[in-house]
């Protein structure tokens, strides 16, 4: 428990104190932000993903909405802070629309969210086919948005933590692993899924918002895209679902693969990252925390609540 | 005034695809009593216990615990109202330690402290090792599970107990076991409805016996009457 402590301190401290290092170095700190973006939406997507099990495709749309809701609150003058968190609110508006397909099972799930997602989607490009544009805001620039987004990425990782050791989670983990028995135990899955995806939405709306503000320009079809969905889903399949370290290394390792074969193979660099994932999927399918460390290294798995 | 009874059947009905799992079935079960169910196979006897646990919704009839009418309330509910189940088939959930598996009935649970030290207190009651704890269950023996489930069961400490087929294909010293647990609760005064086709185990577990066949309930009473019944041993071995 202690190394644990000692790790997020440490982890906390670099986060903050890459603006410093950077000294003004736009591409670090650009990436930094892009980087802890993807953190926020895999850890966020693991909530109802990995927990819960229920293979959410939707997940853009709770990304696109929170960028969406920025900018329109920006442009009604809101402070465009303030207006990321309505963009986490209204996520959880619409995690609460999408509340009636957490009865759907399994594949079902999967194809209503992915539907809704794409369907909304066309909708917003209806409206806006080329975007909407966000009004900025005298001294929020990026080291302040690269602030912001850290508090973010703190808060979900800190959730998660306490999530591990809530009795939500044996909720939520019961639920996945045979809903006959977890209702024989008293638990209503439905209830419980449902709070798993607005807690999920809130953060995605959240990030999907100060992204929206760092690019002062919001394109319908890139904040909607399933790359939203897909990145996070692959982040957490490749460290672990339903952890806490599995999503945040997943993350890592996918982030890192990633960037190097794009600077080293440059052109035919995606088809490689597509053959890397395809077989750390194949070879650790319960990702690399449990692969790694509880089966090769043997450390003990130990009851969490 | 009448006493009410742990649990009233009265003539549920319910078809599956055309077949009447239970027809009429009617069924009382007094508080404190131990109330075995045999049968032969598809007579509707987990059916019966599924009705009574709320995952199926009779046709027909009602069902009341302690004189509250159930039928129609979802699983969830009626366990709350302290109406364990053991399934038939081991069901533990295979990715959660052992004690995690304990402490997932206790979710909902107001008591917030001590959930973890009941649950290490109910794995000595099963007479599961505490070694074990930090194990998923799905990787312990499957007498084990058998014994993980009954846990499971007992952590909200439920007036009623439905255990369906508890030592079926169970290892010998295990299956001891779970018989000395179930006949502890008995003597507790826990209110028990006990299926099994074996019936040397089932005997030392119950109070009185039922006899099921083609979804009702034919005969109850002393389990030395109802075993030598004619009815029965001409329904069950089909002389």
């Amino acid at each position: 428990m202690k190394a644990g402590a000692i790790l997020a301190a440490v982890a906390v401290a670099i986060l903050l104190s890459i603006p410093i290092i950077a000294a003004g170095n736009n591409f670090v700190i650009t990436l930094g932000f892009i980087f802890s973006v993807y953190i926020i939406l895999a850890l966020a997507w693991n909530i109802v993903g990995g927990y819960t099990g229920m293979l959410n495709l939707g997940h853009a749309a709770f990304f696109g909405v929170g960028a969406y809701t920025l900018a329109l609150s920006t442009g009604a003058g809101i402070h465009p802070y303030i207006g990321v968190m309505a963009g986490g609110l209204a996520a959880v508006g619409l995690g609460l629309l999408m509340s009636p397909l957490l009865r759907l099972r399994g594949d079902y799930f999967a194809i209503g969210t992915l539907s809704l997602a794409e369907a909304i989607k066309v909708a917003v490009l209806n409206i806006h086919a080329y975007g909407i544009r966000v009004t900025s805001y005298e001294g929020l620039g990026r080291v302040e948005n690269y602030y912001f987004v850290s508090a973010v990425l703190v808060a979900v990782g800190a959730t998660t933590y306490l999530l591990q050791r809530s009795r939500l989670k044996l909720a939520l983990v019961s639920i996945r692993e045979n809903e006959v028995l977890a209702n024989a135990s008293g638990i209503n899955p439905l209830k419980y899924r449902v709070i798993a995806l607005l807690l999920s939405g809130v953060f995605t709306g959240i990030a999907g918002g100060i992204y929206g503000y760092n690019l002062l320009y919001i394109p319908a079809e890139h904040v909607f895209s399933i790359e939203w969905t897909i990145i996070p889903l692959f982040m957490v399949l490749i460290g672990g679902r339903g952890t806490l370290t599995g999503p945040l290394i997943g993350s890592f390792i996918y982030l890192g693969i990633y960037y190097v074969l794009q600077f080293t193979l440059t052109e035919i660099s995606l088809l490689a990252f597509g053959l890397v994932v395809v077989l750390i999927i194949k070879f650790m399918p319960q990702g690399v925390i449990e692969t790694l460390f509880i089966r090769t290294l043997r450390i003990k798995r130990v009851s969490i609540i | 005034m009448l006493d009410t009874a742990a649990i009233e059947v009265e003539n549920v009905s319910i078809t599956f695809d055309g077949v009447r799992a239970l027809d009429r079935c009617t069924l009382r079960v007094e508080k404190g009593e131990s109330l075995g169910i045999i049968g032969p196979n598809g007579s509707g006897k987990t059916t019966l216990l599924n009705v009574i646990n709320g995952y199926y919704r009779p046709e027909d009839g009602r069902v009341m615990i302690f004189g509250r009418r159930i039928d129609g309330l979802p699983p969830h509910r009626i366990s709350r109202m302290g109406v364990g189940r053991v399934f038939q088939v081991t069901n533990v959930f295979k990715n959660m330690t052992v004690l995690e598996n304990i402490m997932a009935q206790g979710v909902w649970m107001k008591e917030r402290k001590n959930l973890r030290s009941r649950a290490l207190e109910i794995m000595d009651l099963v007479g599961l090792p505490r070694n074990l704890k930090d194990e998923l269950a799905g990787n312990v023996s499957g007498g084990q599970q058998k014994l993980v489930d009954i846990a499971r069961a007992l952590l909200p400490q439920p007036e009623i107990l439905m255990l369906d087929e508890p030592v079926a294909g169970i290892h010998p010293i295990i299956k001891e076991k779970i018989i000395e647990v179930v006949d502890r609760l008995r003597r507790d005064g826990k209110t028990l409805m006990v299926v099994s086709h074996d019936i040397p185990s089932i005997l030392r577990m119950v109070d009185r016996l039922a006899f099921m066949n083609a979804g009702s309930i034919l005969m109850v009473g002393d389990p030395d009457e109802v075993r030598r019944s004619s009815k029965v041993v001409e329904a069950y071995l089909g002389v």
